[in-house]
């Protein structure tokens, strides 16, 4: 009895230990997003106290107010760019990468190549030539072309990730689909899809995310302040003269916050569809 | 067409209709991404190629012509001292960027192999610094780094400096202020991958080791790591590819500066194309990082699955 009784204490105190150290683990990884957000209530003199105040003195939300009041035109801006993004992607590497993992086409090799390849472009190489081509078509300062910009990284990315996950969709049941008379589409609809959800779950996460903080094509694109998204409108707006720093801080802690959020709430897609893509090949 | 893999066989009558409808709509799957592509990678890259070999200057957009000039705007790229500067930033930077990430989420990673209680809310947190937008983190750093800011405060408080680093403002310091940003931002990364490949290693390797007598470390050296082979490769080889891309952290922290000290391949390109307009040493130097990039993932992917064909 007495042996159970110690056996389960050690365990207690043994996980206890180890969850203090995972939480100093995370709690210094946090550091800077904590210290984002406890500054967005300080003034510019708090800030620069010494030694630094750990938790806002005097909380105010006066900051965030007027942050909040230069970024909001921008929100929107940036939640079409990244829904339209997040749209696109999924349309074009869903059935593409359903392709690639199950059907008998031919180029497929070289198409994976290119988006193999795509993964190492840089940004600015895109960025350059699409400036270029969209001037001749009026797409810059578009959103279209933002979204169109952001799916260079979107589509290949999301690509990968799901051919890994069909791979394992087991072809009985597609063909069980086409015994019953389900035509190529009806098929990939009804079986597939449903089955690859988590896969597609976590291409929509990213397809969003992706955008969502997107900056060098924004900056590249786009120089009509009404069509600025977040991360352009942070950049620009509130460090055009000396530098207000809480106001900084409350910005960017404004323009991450949806993902904090989101990402809280997802944890699971991500995590899965990281390694899928990346690990799997 | 009938009877490879994913197609199953028909019970329809066969006739060399349906044969090629069939066909027909299996491109279908494939041709938006493929559209894209073209569109969207190929044809930009090859643009980027074209521009690079004419003198091509802001007024070209406007239609006036852009002459072909064969390589002079390599040579004037290649004849910068900030290009080889930018280079061996790069280099700088990518290498400790990923060494540092690499270690730090590994063994992160190991530790949160143990099953102790908030575990789970534990890693959702810490997959945080890599989904926030960039601009975010490197804001946060300007601040973090800032002359007058918190880690100077800890650095002379631990007694490990009696001046406050000007992170941002010295050239000396610079480009390890954005490194240590980048780090931080990386972690992530490394951690999720490892911890999954962990994950993935039969527990009964471990049981079986344990009944030969080994202890905890070689418990890790001779099962861990090389059941973790390829998880690390793919780690290395993916961090280096996207490390040497960033672009984000680096512009807002310091564009490049002060003087160069913090200049990479992806922020001098982008000054040559956007900040001068110069678009032909733009490109130039744009498709040298790219042939870079390309030939790097080449070697390590040669060297890392050796008879693997490419």
């Amino acid at each position: 009895m007495r042996a159970h009784r110690d056996r389960d204490v050690r365990k207690v105190v043994r996980n206890t230990l180890w969850t203090l150290g995972g939480t100093a683990i995370t709690a210094v990884m946090m550091v800077p997003i904590y210290w984002m957000v406890i500054s967005g209530f300080m003034t510019q003199k708090e800030m620069f106290h010494v030694p630094p105040y750990l938790w806002p003195v005097r909380p105010t939300l006066d900051v965030w107010k007027a942050v909040v009041a230069s970024l909001a035109p921008s929100f929107l801006n940036s939640v079409i760019i990244s829904l339209g993004t997040m749209t696109l992607t999924l349309l074009v590497a869903v059935p593409a990468a359903y392709a690639v993992a199950k059907l008998p086409v031919r180029g497929k090799g070289p198409f994976i190549m290119t988006i193999l390849a795509s993964q190492m472009l840089p940004a600015v190489v895109i960025a350059m030539p699409l400036f270029l081509l969209f001037s001749r078509f009026h797409l810059t300062n578009s959103l279209l072309g933002l979204i169109l910009a952001d799916s260079t990284f979107t589509i290949p990315f999301a690509t990968l990730v799901l051919q890994a996950y069909m791979h394992n969709v087991p072809l009985e049941l597609i063909e069980a689909a086409y015994i019953d008379g389900a035509s190529k589409l009806r098929a990939f609809l009804s079986v597939v899809v449903p089955v690859s959800l988590p896969g597609i779950a976590t291409a929509a996460i990213f397809g969003f995310l992706i955008p969502w903080g997107d900056f060098i094509y924004a900056l590249t694109m786009v120089t009509n302040n009404n069509l600025q998204p977040l991360t352009l409108a942070l950049y620009q707006n509130i460090s055009q003269y000396r530098i207000l720093w809480p106001n900084l801080m409350a910005g960017s802690a404004l323009v991450a916050l949806p993902v904090i959020i989101f990402v809280l709430a997802a944890n699971r897609f991500i995590s899965t569809g990281i390694t899928a893509g990346a690990v799997k090949e | 067409m009938d009877g490879s893999p994913g197609v199953p066989h028909k019970r329809v009558r066969r006739n060399r209709g349906t044969r090629l409808w069939r066909s027909l709509g299996d491109y279908a799957f494939l041709a938006p991404a493929a559209a894209f592509a073209v569109l969207f990678l190929i044809y930009p890259l090859a643009y980027n190629i074209n521009v690079s070999l004419r003198d091509f200057e802001i007024a070209s957009l406007l239609g006036k012509p852009a002459p072909f000039v064969g390589l002079a705007n390599f040579a004037r790229v290649l004849d910068d001292s900030v290009f080889w500067k930018a280079l061996s930033n790069t280099a700088i930077f990518t290498v400790a960027s990923i060494a540092f990430q690499f270690v730090i989420g590994l063994l992160i990673a190991l530790y949160f192999q143990k099953k102790f209680f908030l575990n789970a809310f534990f890693r959702a947190f810490l997959i945080l610094p890599w989904l926030i937008p960039i601009i975010s983190s490197a804001n946060v750093f300007r601040w973090l780094l800032n002359v007058n800011g918190p880690l100077n405060f800890i650095l002379i408080g631990l007694g490990l400096g009696s001046e406050p680093i000007g992170w941002l403002t010295d050239p000396h310091f610079a480009l390890w202020a954005v490194t240590i940003a980048n780090i931080w931002i990386g972690i992530p990364f490394n951690f999720v991958l490892l911890y999954t490949g962990l994950q993935g290693i039969p527990r009964e390797q471990y049981e079986a080791a344990r009944i030969d007598g080994a202890n905890g470390w070689q418990s890790t050296v001779f099962i861990t790591l090389p059941w973790l082979r390829p998880v690390i490769a793919t780690v290395l080889l993916l961090g280096t590819i996207y490390t040497s891309k960033v672009f984000d952290v680096i512009w807002v922290m310091t564009k490049g500066g002060p003087a160069n000290s913090s200049q990479v391949l992806a922020t001098y390109t982008y000054q040559w194309s956007f900040e001068l307009y110069h678009f032909g040493p733009g490109s130039a130097a744009a498709t040298l990082m790219f042939l870079l990039i390309g030939t790097i993932s080449v070697i390590y992917i040669r060297l890392a699955r050796p008879g693997r064909a490419l």
